[in-house]
């Protein structure tokens, strides 16, 4: 079960877990992140982590695995924690002072919540867990127990054991337990979903008269990253290829700006970049610089408004997720710009000038007798002038649907990071759509705000090669304020596009886009932007196999994450390694 | 100084190594105005195998770099080195405006006379102190680069315009640094290959049970290990890239405890001691689940001492 990322409220409950576990290199099955500060939460994390300690994680895993998608799960689940409570405690009561304590706040918190709860939840509550569970708590408060059914009293006896079991024995036992109440017969019964299959004839009649959604990859869609999990390929439809007619190119144009934005460069600068950017591999590509701003928002259509609503919707998300974890969020920022800024302090040389105060420079001493100059000694003037700038370039093709809230969360951590540094820094997504490479400009380097990061969302292809001819572009139309000029890239090192590369001398046939033919063609425009002096890297995130992908890209010059919430620290160690090459 | 020898009898320090480090330490008579500098530690170093190495790096005329983590015992050890030799010390805080002339020497006005005023690397050099050079990864290379001929074969002290000064043959430095620290420095080749390099090992839970029960004499067996804990716990924490290593502060804790003596609560002590040194709020609230988990919010302090 791999946690793609943690909220601030999770990552706190995953640091109780593996505090109480000791040990830090597993994702936690069970989390209690119901409140903040909450002893319950608390209490359970604890045990949660023991049970990691004194069982280890196979053990965990494969006992909770036995009736994984059963339909008495969260009963047995339930069961199985008030076992393993009463086992816990009592293995780490003797070395934790604080256990009593905590049990007996958690027993109180249990009862005091019997009075918040509504009668939808009470109702929902299963009558046998909840009759073991206040036999425990009340015997934990020494309070009246409330009358339990022989066979109840049996079973809250089998879950009170006074014999600790062995970590072999410990699924047997309460495999044990359950076959003896009936709870468990050791097989799964799965809820099953109710589902109808047409084929032929029937099927044909069903999706004429039955709604049907399909979409196209040339459509553009902004979804919720949860909706990205139902997706089982980077979109649901299957390639198209594109007629490059004179009507098609001016309707597709429409398409980009009424999807993505104005222009913001002045038409004629545009061909003119089209015509000696898209060539090669790029050759019938066309590209789109904006800042995702609207000419005329009342004249677009109802298709067009509606996706500038959904754009909006995700900007909000985008924006709650960042304040929802803003404490955690500050620290990652107050940590990166510590680390960031000691890097700069440590490899930055000091101007030396002559001054009123510092080091005697005894080859001016004559001067204060002779001349009356008391400017006698050396000052040493930190240059505030930045001496790089930083392009932050995020994929927002549709294999990132899964993580826009973060990547923006972690996009702003990063702007606001190199902020407080004074060093420039730029934040652009780009994706593939119709043959355009659409760049868009989150942040530029003069804006102080962070705030448009939050527009960033997911959709369509990545044409990475040309997005990179783009950025070089960019850095032409919009310099930035400083000489050198570091290039970060979020990338899964996996290009492809829709649009094909056009038959050439070289390939008669043209190739699709995608694959060794992409790969080539991004690593062949890295090598372009260095020889040109901008200092590209590259954060990895992708599976196993594109490892060699990237690494065929960029060389040495990348890191690997495996969490989209790395990304704001993989980033800064890249920094860091800018500054120390740049200062050596 | 006979405390001391004990104390490194008691830890299993070989006695020929003992034998020579009492024949050093007696060797050089020691001016009266830097007696105040031969240290007397307020903590001992535990770990018998640190300790030979230390010893017999410094026996041999080599000088030593202590590396590792926050909360290694790398100062505690620099300082016990200098209180067993019985040397005079000097403590060299390196940071990034450092330059030569801080280390060396610097000219100054004197009797309307540009003058030479030493720095600490010369009096060491003069007076066969010991050179603390803490946090050495901390300071640009290129302000690094006077101690070259001060730290190798030559121990000469080359200072233009005046004179050229030997290393007395007592004197030895002894450089610290953490890897970790944000935004530290890779030392250069030239400059390391000058020490011999000592890796300090964590403090273990025996280590610092020890020290507990050193420094506090009434506190119970069940706290003591309590607080080892709380600390490993923390620790871990910060290996692990949870909590940076600002919240791994022992003397935190020691003072803590100390407030506790005085009848301040075990948990508003801790926060005073350690918590409230980190003003991330959201690395606070990691470190009092810490607490939490092992210390009982109502425990009483005289609960703590026996």
């Amino acid at each position: 079960m791999k946690q793609t990322s943690y909220t601030a409220l999770q990552r706190q409950a995953a640091n109780q877990v593996w505090n109480a576990a000791g040990c830090y290199d597993f994702e936690p099955l069970f989390l209690a992140d119901h409140a903040k500060d909450s002893i319950s939460d608390f209490y359970m994390n604890l045990l949660i982590g023991l049970a990691y300690k004194y069982y280890g994680e196979q053990t965990i895993c494969d006992l909770f695995n036995y009736w994984r998608g059963d339909v008495r799960e969260s009963m047995l689940d339930d069961l199985t924690w008030l076992y393993l409570e009463q086992v816990l405690y009592t293995l780490e009561r003797p070395t934790r002072p604080s256990m009593p304590e905590l049990r007996t706040s958690y027993a109180k918190e249990f009862f005091a919540g019997e009075y918040q709860l509504s009668r939808q939840e009470w109702m929902s509550k299963n009558t046998l867990v909840y009759h073991m569970q206040s036999a425990r708590w009340s015997a934990v408060l020494k309070s009246k127990k409330r009358p339990l059914l022989l066979r109840e009293q049996k079973l809250y006896q089998a879950l009170t054991p006074t014999k600790i079991p062995s970590k072999d024995k410990l699924t047997g036992t309460l495999l044990g337990i359950y076959q003896q109440f009936h709870l468990f017969d050791g097989k799964k019964h799965e809820k099953k979903m109710f589902r109808f299959h047409f084929t032929g004839t029937a099927a044909k009649v069903l999706s004429r008269i039955m709604p049907v959604s399909r979409s196209k990859n040339t459509q553009i869609t902004v979804m919720r990253s949860e909706q990205a999990e139902t997706l089982t390929d980077k979109t649901s439809g299957e390639k198209k290829q594109v007629s490059a007619t004179q009507n098609k190119e001016s309707h597709d144009r429409a398409y980009i700006e009424n999807c993505f934005g104005r222009l913001i460069f002045p038409e004629r600068e545009m061909k003119k970049a089209e015509r000696e950017l898209c060539t090669g591999n790029h050759r019938g590509c066309h590209l789109w610089f904006t800042d995702g701003k609207f000419n005329s928002v009342n004249e677009l259509s109802s298709e067009f408004r509606h996706l500038q609503e959904q754009a909006d919707f995700q900007t909000e998300r985008n924006r709650s997720y960042y304040h929802k974890n803003i404490q955690l969020h500050l620290s990652l920022i107050s940590r990166l710009t510590d680390q960031i800024r000691n890097s700069i302090l440590i490899h930055q040389q000091p101007d030396v000038l002559p001054g009123r105060g510092g080091n005697l420079d005894t080859t001016r001493v004559w001067r204060a007798k002779y001349l009356q100059d008391d400017r006698i000694f050396h000052t040493k003037e930190e240059d505030d002038h930045p001496a790089f700038t930083v392009d932050l370039l995020l994929d927002a093709s549709a294999s990132r649907l899964q993580y826009q809230e973060i990547l923006a969360a972690q996009g702003v951590i990063l702007a606001k990071s190199l902020l407080a540094c004074h060093i420039p820094v730029r934040v652009s997504r780009f994706c593939s759509v119709r043959g355009y490479t659409v760049f868009h400009i989150l942040k530029n380097f003069t804006e102080k705000k962070c705030d448009r990061i939050f527009h960033y969302y997911a959709t369509g292809w990545n044409r990475d090669g040309l997005a990179l001819r783009e950025a070089a572009e960019l850095l032409q139309l919009l310099p930035s304020p400083a000489d050198k000029h570091l290039l970060l890239i979020l990338t899964d090192a996996a290009p492809n596009d829709s649009q094909r590369i056009l038959p050439s001398e070289n390939a008669p046939f043209g190739s699709a886009y995608e694959e060794h033919a992409a790969i080539k063609d991004t690593a062949a425009e890295v090598r372009a932007l260095r020889k040109n002096g901008i200092h590209v890297s590259a954060v990895f995130m992708g599976n196993d196999g594109e490892v060699t992908n990237a690494k065929q890209i960029y060389g040495k010059e990348f890191t690997r994450i495996r969490q989209i919430d790395q990304l704001s620290k993989a980033a800064g160690r890249l920094i860091q390694k800018e500054i120390r090459e740049l200062y050596s | 100084m006979k405390d001391f020898i004990d104390f490194l009898k008691q830890e299993g320090i070989s006695a020929d190594l003992l034998q020579e480090v009492q024949a050093f330490s007696g060797s050089q008579i020691i001016p009266d105005e830097l007696k105040s500098r031969i240290p007397s530690p307020h903590f001992y170093y535990y770990g018998k195998k640190v300790w030979e190495e230390a010893l017999a790096v410094l026996l041999c005329g080599k000088n030593l770099m202590l590396t590792g983590e926050k909360a290694t015992g790398k100062n505690v050890l620099a300082e016990n080195l200098a209180a067993v030799f019985n040397r005079p010390i000097w403590d060299i805080s390196f940071h990034v405006n450092m330059d030569a002339a801080s280390l060396i020497g610097t000219d100054t006005f004197h009797d309307g006379q540009v003058e030479f005023r030493p720095g600490p690397v010369y009096c060491c050099a003069k007076y066969g102190g010991f050179g603390v050079l803490d946090e050495i990864n901390m300071a640009r290379n290129e302000a690094l680069a006077v101690l070259h001929s001060v730290l190798d074969f030559r121990r000469v002290i080359d200072v233009p315009g005046y004179q050229r000064i030997p290393l007395s043959k007592d004197t030895r430095f002894i450089a610290t640094m953490n890897y970790n620290y944000a935004g530290t420095r890779e030392l250069n080749e030239a400059l390391s290959s000058r020490f011999v390099v000592i890796q300090m090992p964590r403090l273990t839970q025996d280590d610092l049970q020890r020290l507990l029960t050193d420094q506090f004499s009434d506190l119970s067996a069940k706290y003591i290990r309590q607080f080892s804990l709380l600390f490993l716990d923390l620790q871990k924490k910060c290996e692990n890239g949870e909590l940076t290593e600002k919240a791994l502060d022992l003397r935190g804790m020691l003072d803590a405890i100390t407030l506790v003596h005085k009848g301040i609560s075990i948990r508003e002590a801790l926060d005073l001691g350690i918590t409230n040194k980190i003003f991330d709020t959201y690395e606070q609230g990691l470190i009092r689940d810490v607490i939490a988990a092992r210390i009982p919010a109502k425990l009483k302090p005289s609960e703590v001492f026996a």
